[in-house]
């Protein structure tokens, strides 16, 4: 193991054990147990394409508008088509991922503000095709959601789906060519670019695993709420940046992978988790993640590569 | 001239891992001089400047700066002492005005309780810019002016500052200041540097020997990291420079010229007229299975722009380029790459390896999807591929395992070398494979050279020396001013650096 992800292990050990410790009966009971595992997973879902994408140098400030707008339309695609949702909301998901990366490696837009102005264009959508209120999943449609939410103990079906992705993403990263050439283009552009390698390609597909990612981390969210809302996703921006920076992979690109995200998913729930345990107000949980984010950017961040810090 | 001089630098050594960049150098430059630095690429003049400059410290031997030894620490410490570069690369801001240039920093000498007083700046903008008396407005933004009345007003800058640190006769260093002027525009320049001569000292580096004759009162031969040579006014000529710049005689059994071998009669590259406007025009040659072609030519004579464009970094502006006898367009590396060309470039650490990334990570980076089953990686494969390579190049690394980043540069270069190997292309574009090598990893780089040549894969070089180039070449294209000058044989009979010199200054 790394020593980029012996911090987050650590992180993750010490704050397990002082909840266990200081509240054993609220922390470590199977309700709270499930509950942290299912932000958790919802977390690292979302995360596992930003991960890519902060590797490769870059970041996708879409996330959150795409998560609102795919738990949107895989509620109206469920209730109108049924099982077909799943499929059609992956679908959009790569479709809105290469749009993503298109804007960022034809129009030579930097991914923070193309992104940033793509995830105006997917809040409104979200907004527009649900004229702005929550719409509920119909009882017809549970069934659809029924290997999501089936239980083996606090484990369930979400959960396994999880560790799935977290397993075929270690593969992708680990042994494609892809995975490599996302470690060669974080670490030098320039030299894979004069290797041969068509790295816009492989820059592109990390937006399209990104857009993949929140699809599938929408039906976690629906799977959980029974319903699509058009504002669920704006939180889960920063908490995702989060898991994937405390996680150890870097801002500067080239440092990290999926294992990492894990682990930062597991911080960050916990921190979250852990205040709902001990009773902080649910309003103060983002000053938190934010001052968090920032401390392992910092930490993370090869100031070999940052000449000027815009 | 009985003066005392205004720098003295005595015995100055400086080492790089395996390299000896400056070996026992010495100079002098006399207050209101103009002293020429020449020397081939290599020759050790950027070195020595860069020592001057505070950007390197001296390994040994002692600077003397107006009769008082000094150590210099940094640009900054060598500026406030009035020791100036203007390079190439211009050290302006296009979107400033002329007297924000000359002034930027130091807007605190024209300030009241924080409030810029831009009239006085103005005022005393103008009057520095009436000593060069050229019409430049101090309300003109740098953008809008020539290159050459940038470099005045880096030079007015610099003037300035030293006056602001109370000294008289500051020594300005010009590294190769014509290269992009016209004619006209060079004329101007020597004129002006006559007239602020009385006031200033100036070291100037040039490739244009013939304007070294013009302009300079002494001039100063480096050869190989060491004085080679040292005349007055008078003493010297361009023929007499370029002698003592290329030194010895050629000699080929470090270039493993008894393996050279003689290139197929089948055309693998041909390029018809190629021009990009600004860099290089009506280039035509052949190139051969199994040849190594040397482009030689100094800065700005276009040769480096002519191999960017041949890997697709820079898009020709007309010409047509065969490969294999078959029109093809190359706008990107990865097309270059699918066609077959390869490309060592010349910055090894930023452009030719993933430092962060280990040896055999390196090695294959070019053929991971040769490497696969499926969607699958073979990384046994990539594994037992790269330790060959480094067994059969014989690359000194702990292991495969081990980052680029903690190998010397000679075995960086066999990384970047095997890459190419392991990618079979047919035409490999070298931009100075042994910068910054040691020789007896150069040596090893050359015999690798030659193993490629006998598979069959035609080399573009663009050598770190003359001898470098001759000594591999089958043949030789000179480039001047962007434009072939000659094709000259080298397979047969090595021409002599000398006379290979005549073509490309």
């Amino acid at each position: 193991m790394g020593k980029d992800k012996i911090l987050a292990l650590s992180v993750v050990i010490f704050i397990f054990l002082v909840l266990s410790i200081t509240n054993p009966g609220s922390f470590l009971s199977a309700y709270n147990m499930e509950a942290l595992l299912e932000y958790a997973t919802t977390y690292f879902v979302a995360g596992i394409g930003l991960t890519f994408v902060i590797m490769i140098g870059s970041i996708d400030l879409s996330i959150g508008s795409l998560l609102s707008l795919f738990t949107v339309l895989f509620v109206l695609f469920l209730n109108a088509f049924g099982f077909w949702a799943y499929p059609l909301v992956l679908f959009l998901g790569a479709v809105l991922g290469l749009a993503n990366g298109i804007i960022f490696t034809r129009l030579k837009i930097p991914s923070f503000i193309g992104t940033f102005g793509a995830a105006g264009v997917y809040q409104s959508l979200a907004l527009i095709v649900s004229r702005g209120k929550p719409i509920g999943v119909k009882p017809v449609a549970f069934a659809y959601l029924d290997f999501l939410n089936f239980h083996l103990g606090f484990l369930k079906g979400s959960h396994m789906l999880s560790f799935l992705l977290f397993v075929l993403f270690l593969i992708v990263q680990y042994y494609t060519p892809f995975g490599r050439y996302v470690y060669a283009v974080g670490n030098s552009e320039q030299a894979t670019n004069l290797s041969g390698v068509r790295v816009a390609r492989i820059k592109t597909l990390c937006f399209v695993i990104s857009g993949l990612s929140s699809a599938l981390a929408s039906f976690i969210l629906v799977a959980r709420m029974f319903s699509g809302d058009p504002t669920v996703g704006a939180p889960y921006q920063l908490q995702v940046i989060a898991a994937c920076v405390v996680g150890g992979t870097a801002l500067t690109g080239g440092v990290g992978g999926i294992f990492n995200t894990l682990l930062g998913t597991f911080v960050v729930a916990l921190i979250g988790n852990g205040l709902n345990v001990v009773g902080v107000d649910v309003y103060y949980q983002l000053i938190i993640t934010g001052v968090i984010t920032m401390v392992a950017v910092a930490l993370t961040l090869d100031r070999s590569k940052v000449f000027v810090v815009k | 001239m009985e003066k005392q001089p205004l720098l003295v630098m005595r015995g100055i050594c400086k080492n790089f891992p395996g390299v000896k960049a400056l070996d026992q150098v010495s100079i002098e430059v006399f207050p209101q001089e103009i002293v020429g630095l020449v020397g081939e690429n290599g020759a050790g003049k950027s070195t020595l400047m860069k020592v001057l400059a505070g950007i390197y410290q001296p390994d040994s031997g002692e600077i003397l700066f107006n009769g008082q030894q000094v150590s210099i620490a940094s640009p900054r410490q060598a500026r406030s002492m009035g020791i100036a570069m203007v390079f190439q690369e211009q050290a302006v801001l296009p979107n400033l005005t002329v007297y924000e240039n000359i002034f930027l920093g130091n807007e605190k000498k024209f300030s009241n309780a924080g409030i810029v007083n831009r009239e006085r700046m103005i005022r005393e903008a103008e009057q520095l810019l009436q000593e060069i008396n050229m019409g430049i407005s101090p309300y003109a933004y740098l953008h809008e002016l020539s290159f050459m009345e940038r470099q005045m007003v880096e030079i007015l800058r610099n003037i300035w500052l030293s006056r602001q640190a109370d000294v008289q006769n500051p020594l300005i260093v010009l590294d190769e200041p014509t290269t992009v002027l016209e004619e006209k525009e060079v004329e101007l320049l020597f004129t002006k540097l006559r007239e602020l001569k009385k006031h200033i000292s100036v070291i100037y580096i040039s490739h244009r020997l013939r304007e070294v004759v013009e302009l300079c009162d002494r001039v100063y031969v480096m050869k190989d990291g060491k004085n080679a040579a040292c005349f007055s006014r008078g003493e010297f000529d361009e023929d007499l420079l370029r002698t003592k710049m290329v030194g010895r005689e050629f000699h080929g059994e470090y270039y493993l010229v008894s393996e050279q071998r003689q290139p197929a009669a089948r055309v693998v590259l041909e390029l018809e007229k190629c021009t990009r406007r600004g860099a290089f025009q009506d280039v035509s040659f052949q190139l051969h299975e199994g040849e190594i072609i040397s482009i030689c030519g100094v800065v700005g004579s276009g040769k480096e722009e002519l191999c960017l464009a041949l890997f697709g970094l820079l898009p020709l502006d007309s010409g047509k380029i065969y490969l294999d006898g078959r029109a093809v367009e190359i706008s990107s590396p990865a097309q270059a790459f699918a066609l077959g060309i390869g490309y060592i470039p010349e910055d090894r650490r930023n452009d030719g390896l993933v430092l962060n990334l280990p040896v055999y990570e390196n090695i294959t980076i070019s053929i991971l999807y040769r490497l696969s089953r499926g969607p699958f990686l073979n990384r046994g494969t990539q594994l037992s591929l790269s330790q060959q390579m480094i067994e059969k190049l014989r690359i000194k690394t702990p292991s495969a395992l081990a980052l680029c980043r903690n190998l010397s540069g000679g075995n960086q270069q066999k990384v970047v070398l095997s890459k190419w190997l392991l990618s079979r292309v047919k035409v490999l574009i070298m931009s100075h494979p042994t910068r910054g090598v040691d020789v007896g990893a150069k040596h090893e780089i050359y015999a690798l050279i030659r193993e490629l040549t006998r598979q069959g894969m035609a080399i573009i070089l663009i050598g770190d020396s003359f001898e470098e180039d001759i000594g591999l070449a089958n043949r030789i294209v000179t480039m001047k001013d962007g434009k072939i000058t000659g094709i000259l044989d080298a397979t047969t009979s090595k021409p002599n650096p000398s006379e290979l010199i005549r073509y490309v200054v």
